[in-house]
């Protein structure tokens, strides 16, 4: 469980540190409940199964700024999704990023992706769980959870139902592992305010630079962006994709 | 006698650097070369094994199929006849067969797809719901072990090109390999109906 504290810090960090595309929940885009309670029920799944079910929302397949290698955007959600679950680095509540979803050398992980205004979605599944969630129970959960209510508009709740529902496919075990932490992402939109100068990257390096001119021994937070908790999990395109 | 002996030694140690650089650079970039290439035929490996299961989920898509579609049983014994033409290629293992036998397959594949979407009773099946769910995920496993093995590949043919593999590559037998292409009209997988 996470400390207010720690929660709190995260927030703190992921907006001073992390100005990237996808950062923890904030609730922009569905409520800030559901995200909640899609963090707390992944973490549960999380700490009885070790496979780390995430969860990024997209308000669109265009404008999301994640590119390939060739540096072109990825606006097919199959090799987005494909694109997130193993490359790109995602933060974790207590900083360091890591690339791949579920846990290393185990592959057990699963993405839900969804992109509102194409109304897309797709369900990743990690190599190791494509056993215990085919491609066929994939469609049949977004088809009985995800769809109905994706299309009434309850993004929160469809994604948590699909979240729980998948959990349910993943078998308990007895080994345990460092849990992931932070489950949910979404587009992070900056157009809604202004960030003020002091909260800006340039400022912070600014008085990085300064402290280290002076002397000081900066924070170690700090050196944590680029380094980063390694490799995590793989997918090959097992899953399903569809519309609501 | 003296300044001899030192003049000796110091050619000694600049031939001993000067050759130990070169063995590092020699055995570095085989090293390198034989790890890329181990990858490059596991990625290959990835490659074949969703080939297969592609080819051992085309005839229940097709049995299925038959069951309702009567009057385009041209379409589907198309798709018959050039999965044995993949098995055939499949055989003698090399790239580029396997690579026009699987681009014919998959555009009569996606061809049968245009003609279950005529069909709306088949389309409220839920077995050919299912194929169709277990027919795109396999089309997404190909295409994405696909690009990763073309990856590998690219990674290995520039390590045997470039500067100092293309001086020793073709001496020690590697040659570049061929990458496995996606053919016109197997860009887009299949997608479920509705």
């Amino acid at each position: 469980m996470r400390s207010i504290q720690g929660k709190i810090c995260a927030i703190i960090f992921v907006f001073t540190l992390f100005p990237m595309l996808v950062i923890p929940a904030q609730g922009y885009l569905i409520p800030l409940e559901w995200a909640e309670e899609i963090e707390y029920r992944a973490l549960q799944v999380d700490q009885e199964t070790t496979a780390e079910i995430v969860v990024v929302v997209l308000q669109s397949l265009t404008g999301h700024e994640v590119t390939d290698k060739d540096g072109n955007e990825i606006s097919d959600i199959v090799q987005l999704g494909v694109y997130i679950f193993n490359e790109l680095p995602l933060e974790t509540y207590d900083g360091p990023t890591v690339v791949g979803i579920g846990k290393e050398g185990k592959d057990n992980g699963v993405l839900i992706l969804i992109a509102i205004e194409e109304q897309q979605w797709r369900i990743e599944v990690g190599y190791d769980l494509e056993g215990d969630i085919t491609d066929i129970e994939t469609n049949r959960i977004a088809q009985d959870y995800l769809v109905p209510q994706l299309s009434q508009g309850n993004y929160g709740e469809g994604l948590y139902d699909t979240v729980v529902a998948l959990g349910q496919q993943i078998p308990v075990t007895n080994q345990t592992a460092e849990v992931r932490g932070t489950y949910y992402y979404e587009q992070y939109t900056s157009t809604e305010e202004e960030v003020p100068f002091w909260e800006t990257d340039w400022f912070l390096y600014g008085v990085i630079a300064l402290m280290i001119l002076f002397g000081f021994s900066v924070g170690v937070p700090i050196f944590r962006r680029g380094g980063g908790r390694g490799r995590g999990g793989r997918s090959g395109g097992g899953g399903s994709t569809g519309g609501w | 006698m003296n300044r001899k002996f030192l003049l000796l030694i110091v050619i000694v140690v600049i031939a001993l650097i000067v050759g130990g650089i070169f063995a590092a650079l020699y055995f570095g970039t085989y090293n390198t070369i034989v790890s890329l290439e181990a990858s490059a035929d596991a990625q290959w490996a990835q490659v074949e094994q969703e080939l297969q299961r592609r080819y051992d989920l085309i005839p229940n898509v097709v049995n299925s199929a038959k069951l309702y579609i009567e009057y385009e049983g041209s379409v589907l014994e198309e798709i018959t006849s050039l999965r044995s033409q993949w098995a055939a290629a499949s055989q003698t293992g090399d790239v580029d067969s396997i690579n026009n036998a699987t681009g014919e397959l998959e555009s009569s594949l996606s061809s049968m797809i245009v003609v279950f979407e005529d069909y709306p009773e088949l389309e409220a099946s839920q077995i050919v719901e299912d194929m169709m769910v277990e027919l795109e995920g396999t089309e997404n496993r190909i295409s994405t072990e696909r690009m990763r093995y073309n990856e590998a590949v690219r990674d290995y043919n520039v390590a045997i090109k470039a500067f100092p593999g293309t001086f020793w590559a073709s001496g020690w037998g590697f040659e570049s390999k061929a990458y496995f292409e996606a053919k016109v009209g197997a860009e887009d997988p299949p997608q479920v109906p509705g």
